[in-house]
């Protein structure tokens, strides 16, 4: 299964899907559009590297998408990825 | 001295809170502060922010918004290693390293993010920067997600979009 968090006034929503399931997919895929139309940014998180770090080694690797319907939805997904999808933030 | 020991003793309670609800809903709100004209404009400042910190730490901590920062710190843990783990649970803040090599210090529990220098044996505090949720309505730690994110992957936009807010 795939995840996508989702930054949100009730904590963060995790959203889950196979991606194998086309209606899954697509569902999320819409799901992931409207998020990017509300100003949302992506951020895939590379999970392998953190238990490197874990060991003392490596470290977080972070990298932003700009084309997130696409990336998000990868398929053949890449294992030990995640993605964290952020409200835009404002200096004050 | 201690800004927060000498107006207690001349404002109440209530007072203290409608001064905290009014500046916590809008922080530039002159007329608030105006009641209070008692304070010089910097002891005023250090108030409100005293304050507003105070109101956004029982909001988060033990208010309504608790499960929701419970859940945002769980998200932070696990992008964290364990020397950071540890930093956190006994500091309550967590070092980390921009992608362009800076330093900065987090808050989960008030969202609040330091550029940080080594000076001789510690990390000291140079600048503590301004940026947020414009709605204001995710927990601190989701902030703290958001601006660990963003260091590691942009550190050059998170600079180009936060507020200077305090030099030292």
């Amino acid at each position: 299964m795939d995840t996508l968090e989702v930054l949100s006034g009730h904590g963060h929503l995790t959203l889950t899907w196979n991606p194998e399931d086309a209606v899954e997919v697509a569902n999320i895929r819409a799901e992931v559009a409207k998020l990017k139309v509300a100003g949302y940014q992506f951020f895939l998180v590379d999970d392998s590297p953190a238990d490197e770090v874990v060991a003392g080694h490596g470290s977080l690797i972070v990298k932003r998408i700009e084309d997130p319907t696409e990336t998000v939805t990868e398929v053949p997904p890449i294992r030990g990825r995640r993605s964290v999808a952020v409200r835009p933030l404002q200096g004050g | 001295m201690d800004c927060t020991a000498s107006w207690q003793l001349y404002v109440t309670q209530d007072e203290r809170f409608a001064l905290g609800r009014a500046l916590y809903a809008n922080p530039n709100d002159v007329q608030a502060t105006l009641a209070f004209d008692f304070l010089s404009n910097a002891h005023a400042r250090e108030v409100a922010a005293s304050i507003a910190y105070r109101i956004q730490y029982y909001r988060w901590r033990k208010g309504p918004g608790r499960q929701a920062q419970r859940n945002a710190m769980a998200l932070l843990r696990s992008l964290l290693n364990d020397k950071q783990r540890r930093a956190l649970a006994s500091h309550s803040s967590v070092y980390v390293q921009g992608n362009q090599g800076g330093y900065y210090r987090l808050w989960p529990w008030s969202g609040a993010i330091e550029a940080v220098e080594w000076r001789r044996t510690r990390y000291r505090a140079r600048k503590l920067f301004c940026i947020h949720d414009p709605e204001d309505t995710i927990p601190p730690a989701d902030s703290t997600v958001a601006h660990l994110l963003l260091l590691r992957s942009d550190e050059a936009a998170f600079l180009e979009t936060a507020n200077v807010a305090r030099r030292w």
